[in-house]
C-alpha cells in the first residue's frame, strides 16, 4: 500500500512539473499558457526536428541518386531515374549488393535480401524507401518545415541536372 | 527378374548439400558477400601490416567471388559458400596471421626474396 502510494505520488509529480509556473524572465521555453494557446501552431507549423528526421520524397531521390552517382562502377553521365542496373548500366548482383549495403549505411536501416532482389532501377529503390517510411511524392509533411523542404528540392534539382 | 532390376539405376536423386535451387544458392551467395563486405573496416585494422586500403579490399572480396562465377552446380556452390564462411569466420576471428590474410590478394606477393648479397646473407643468419 505503502510503495503504491510513493509509486503513484511519483509519478504525479512528473505529471504535475508541467503545471507549475515559475518566473523564468531569460528561458526560451513558452509557459504553459503560451503553450496553451499556441498549441496549434507549436504542433504544425515548428519543424520537429529533435524527434526523427522528416523523409521527404525529394530527399530521398536526392539521396539515393547521390549515392548511385558516387559508386565508381556507374557512369554518372548514364544514369537516370529508369536505367536498368544490368543492362544499361553493365552492374552485377555483387555490385547490386554493394549499393544495397551502402543505402544501409545511408539510411540507418537494414534493407533484407527479398527486398534487394527486386531493385533494378534507381526508381525502385527510391519507391522502396518511400514505401519503408511512408513518404508520398506529392504529400509534403507540415512538419517537416518550409526552408527545409525548399532545400531538399534544390538539392533535388542538382542531382537531375 | 524383371527388366527394371537389371538395368542399373543412373540417374539418381541428389540429396542437395544446402540449397534446394539456384535461387536459394544465389541468396547464399550474396548473403556471404554482404557479410565479407561488413567486415572490411575491422579486416583493415585487424591485418593492417598488409597496407590495405577500403577500396583496394573491396576489390580483392570481388576478385575472389568472381573466381568461381561459372560454377554452375549448386552442390558446388553450396560447398563454396560453406568455405567461405569457414574462411569468413577464420579471418574475423584474427586466427589468421597477416601473410595467411594475404593470401586472398592477388598482387600482393607473399614470396619472400633470397638474400641476394654477401650482408643480406649474414642478417638471415647464413
Amino acid at each position: 500500500m505503502l510503495s503504491s502510494t510513493v509509486r503513484l505520488l511519483m509519478r504525479s509529480g512528473s505529471l504535475l512539473r508541467p503545471l507549475i509556473i515559475t518566473a523564468r524572465p531569460l528561458s526560451i521555453k513558452p509557459t504553459l499558457i503560451n503553450l496553451t494557446e499556441k498549441r496549434k501552431t507549436l504542433i504544425n507549423e515548428i519543424p520537429r526536428r529533435w524527434s526523427h528526421v522528416h523523409y521527404t520524397y525529394p530527399m530521398i531521390e536526392s539521396r539515393v541518386m547521390l549515392i548511385l552517382r558516387l559508386f565508381d562502377k556507374i557512369d554518372s553521365n548514364s544514369l537516370k531515374l529508369d536505367s536498368r542496373f544490368v543492362q544499361d548500366l553493365g552492374l552485377d548482383s555483387l555490385d547490386i549488393v554493394e549499393i544495397t549495403a551502402a543505402l544501409e549505411d545511408e539510411f540507418w536501416t537494414e534493407i533484407p535480401d527479398c527486398d534487394s532482389d527486386h531493385f533494378a532501377t534507381p526508381r525502385h529503390v527510391i519507391q522502396y524507401l518511400c514505401d519503408k517510411y511512408d513518404v508520398y511524392e506529392h504529400i509534403e509533411p507540415i512538419s517537416a518545415g518550409k526552408e527545409y523542404l525548399e532545400e531538399a528540392k534544390a538539392a533535388a534539382d542538382r542531382a537531375h541536372h | 527378374m524383371s527388366l527394371s532390376a537389371r538395368i542399373p539405376q543412373t540417374l539418381k536423386q541428389v540429396r542437395p548439400v544446402l540449397s534446394v535451387d539456384h535461387a536459394e544458392a544465389k541468396r547464399r551467395v550474396l548473403n556471404l558477400y554482404k557479410i565479407w563486405l561488413r567486415q572490411i573496416p575491422y579486416i583493415r585494422i585487424d591485418y593492417i601490416k598488409n597496407n590495405w586500403t577500403e577500396p583496394r579490399l573491396r576489390d580483392v572480396i570481388k576478385e575472389n567471388f568472381m573466381r568461381n562465377k561459372d560454377v554452375t552446380d549448386i552442390r558446388a556452390i553450396d560447398l563454396l559458400v560453406v568455405r567461405g564462411q569457414m574462411d569468413f569466420v577464420e579471418t574475423a576471428e584474427i586466427w589468421r596471421q597477416q601473410h595467411n590474410a594475404a593470401v586472398f590478394d592477388s598482387t600482393k606477393n607473399t614470396y619472400k626474396k633470397k638474400p641476394a648479397s654477401f650482408l643480406e646473407r649474414f642478417y638471415e643468419g647464413h
